[in-house]
């Protein structure tokens, strides 16, 4: 009699640790980039390109009928829109930008013109719920170039986060989506990590 | 440029005169759909050749598809004239050419399809014919070879031809915006001292580009769509869509004023040569629906979009985009985008996994699989080429009848995503160049030719192929 007591508590307890969920102090925290955005201590041009192959992230197609689509965030969400909010971010941090490359009809002249190249190879969100609010987070993926050389001088993968206190099941409710924002936030990640910006502003 | 209009004209109708002497006979070799499916199969071969640069391949595979005049005959003597061109075979490449040209020239113009019909009886209908932007590279093509041998005046004709048939003769919202056909007409001009047409054409290129230029030709595409839909609509409900029109145009004059003309700089420079840079491969029809019906063109993008060339291990200079976007003018008509468009094979295959959603419309089902009886023999209008490039005035687009529910998905596959423009001006002789391929700012590739200037020549024309057809990227 006792044990069955004893069971049925244990039960009780299970069941209401899974409905309430963790709080969004008990979730995983992001790698850590760097405490302070980092400045360039040499004036190099940067021309931001994206990637021939970069696409809004793909919205996942069901196995069979009856599994459970979350819905893929993002999916509208341009590449060129994405290219812009780094070049936005990287102005705003006092990063020389060039223009001329928006659409490849680029001269020779403007290209001499240019120092490192950053290339944005991926980009994707994820929404974390908890029960006192959500994360709303972004990845990128980027490569450094030099000017003159075809291959990358190295990868980069970096998360960036939003808090909110909007909640969300993932299927059917959504907080306020805040892609430009959480964009922003990996952008800045990336400016206060030391091996990226040594290698952005070198020579 | 009246007066050279109505030269070109007589010159044009002389030819034509002197061809219809000639009253060649077309024999047609009557196929069913599973032959000419067969042929395709074949045709894949050879184009393989093509892409690994085995040209000589190439042009004997096309031989024994040749041997028969077919329906797909045109679509081959095309192949194989390109193979032609890039295996330097210009003199060959402008013979297929001239008869592909005279073999399609009357199902080009409303009022000579009814010769053309009775020319190959009852196969007419399954004639490969070729798109709008097909028929356009043709004439470019052979006004290229045609000037490149001293033939002003058909050259010419044959750029003018180029421009008709990227028109819309049944719309004249839809004009020519396919700026290398206007920059040669203008060039053809120049050496025929036509100085106020020569300027004419080069304005005209020079709007081409800025109407096709990636900053703009968004807000074009959606304006043509809007005059569309206002020619289609009555009075009261146009003066709604008028307001919209009116805005639309000076965002557009906006992004025009935008539009950096310092880049095509070298365009007015003066040239003896042209280098033609061969970009990527030529966009592809393919059917989807569930029986294949519905038509659609699918984008060939490729990582490589700009060049940059050292000529004679000295100066550098830039292959200029925008002129002759084979992929763009593959999709739209006249700055209009065409509704049967998907971006790239990545889309092809969303659209074909959802099929009843895909935006797309019953394109040219053509009839293939109706081969009836009737021997087809008519007669052929010589191989003159000009008078009936200067007839031509239509598209010849969605003909058939619709008796087989499959799309005809046939296609001038060995052709380039674009061409680049290099104008030169070199002194006789061999001269060098280093090509360096990019995509943005990154170089991908680099390869070198060289060739021999002659003073002689109206246009030294060179082609640069790069090493390969299909660049990736890591």
């Amino acid at each position: 009699m006792k044990i069955n007591r004893l069971f049925l508590l244990g039960c009780y307890c299970i069941l209401t640790a899974c409905a309430s969920g963790p709080k969004l102090s008990e979730l995983e925290t992001l790698p850590f980039y760097g405490n302070k955005i980092l400045s360039c201590s040499l004036d190099n041009t940067i021309a931001v390109m994206p990637a021939f192959y970069l696409r809004p992230p793909v919205q996942q197609v069901p196995v069979n009928k009856n599994a459970i689509m979350l819905k893929t965030l993002g999916i509208n969400y341009t590449k060129g829109k994405a290219v812009n909010i780094l070049m936005d971010t990287l102005k705003k941090h006092n990063i020389t930008i060039s223009e001329a490359n928006k659409n490849n009809y680029l001269t020779r002249e403007q290209r001499l013109l240019v120092d490192k190249i950053i290339v944005l190879k991926s980009y994707s969100f994820k929404n974390i719920y908890a029960r006192d609010g959500s994360y709303l987070d972004a990845n990128i993926g980027v490569d450094v170039y030099e000017r003159n050389n075809s291959k990358a001088l190295k990868s980069f993968d970096v998360w960036g986060r939003l808090e909110t206190v909007e909640l969300g099941n993932g299927i059917n409710e959504f907080p306020t989506a805040q892609f430009d924002e959480r964009l922003q936030q990996a952008y800045e990640n990336l400016l206060k990590y030391p091996e990226f910006m040594n290698l952005l502003c070198s020579k | 440029m009246h007066s050279s209009f109505y030269r070109t004209l007589i010159v044009s109708s002389l030819l034509v005169f002197t061809g219809c002497a000639k009253d060649t006979k077309l024999n047609i070799k009557e196929i069913s759909a599973t032959e000419i499916a067969d042929m395709e199969k074949q045709a894949n071969v050879a184009r393989n050749a093509f892409f690994k640069k085995d040209y000589i391949t190439a042009i004997n595979r096309y031989e024994p598809l040749l041997k028969d005049m077919t329906v797909n005959s045109p679509l081959y003597l095309l192949e194989q004239a390109t193979s032609y061109w890039l295996n330097n075979d210009n003199e060959q490449a402008r013979k297929k050419l001239l008869l592909a040209e005279s073999l399609l020239r009357d199902f080009y113009d409303a009022k000579s399809e009814e010769s053309a019909i009775s020319l190959w009886g009852s196969e007419s209908e399954k004639v490969y014919k070729g798109d709008p932007y097909e028929q356009t590279v043709l004439y470019i093509f052979l006004g290229l070879m045609l000037l490149e041998n001293g033939d002003i005046d058909n050259a010419l004709a044959s750029f003018k031809s180029a421009q008709l048939a990227d028109s819309d003769s049944k719309d004249s919202l839809y004009q020519t915006d396919f700026g290398l056909a206007q920059f040669l007409e203008a060039y053809c001009y120049k050496l025929l001292d036509k100085e106020e047409a020569q300027q004419t054409s080069l304005n005209q290129s020079i709007s081409s580009f800025t109407i096709t230029h990636p900053q703009v030709k968004d807000l074009i595409n959606k304006k043509q769509a809007l005059l569309k839909e206002i020619e289609e609509l009555d009075s009261s409900e146009k003066i709604a869509l008028a307001e919209k029109l009116k805005i639309l145009n000076s965002t557009i004059d906006d992004a025009l004023k935008k539009v950096d003309l310092s880049y095509i700089k070298p365009l007015y420079s003066d040239f003896n040569t042209l280098l033609l840079i061969w970009n990527g491969k030529s966009p592809i029809k393919q059917g989807v629906g569930e029986y294949g019906e519905k038509l659609v063109i699918i984008k060939n993008p490729t990582p490589i979009n700009r060049y940059e060339i050292q000529v004679d291990n000295n100066k550098w200079v830039d292959g200029l985009k925008g002129m002759a976007d084979i992929s763009y003018q593959a999709t739209t008509r006249g700055g209009r985008l065409m509704d049967d468009v998907l971006e790239d094979q990545a889309a092809f295959k969303k659209a074909s996994y959802q099929v009843g959603n895909v935006l797309v419309t019953a394109g040219a089902a053509v009839a293939l699989g109706s081969a009836q009886g009737g021997s087809g023999d008519g007669a052929l209008i010589g191989v003159g080429v000009g008078a009936g490039m200067m007839l031509l005035g239509g598209i010849a687009y969605g003909v058939g009848s619709l008796t087989s529910v499959e799309a005809d998905i046939r296609s001038w596959k060995v052709l380039p995503n674009e061409l680049m423009v290099v104008p030169l001006n070199l002194t006789p002789g061999k001269h060098q160049f280093n090509i360096d391929s990019f995509e943005g700012y990154i170089q991908r590739e680099h390869y070198s030719l060289s060739a021999d200037i002659y003073i002689n020549k109206p246009l030294n024309i060179i082609l640069a192929v790069p090493q390969s057809y299909a660049v990736t990227t890591k």
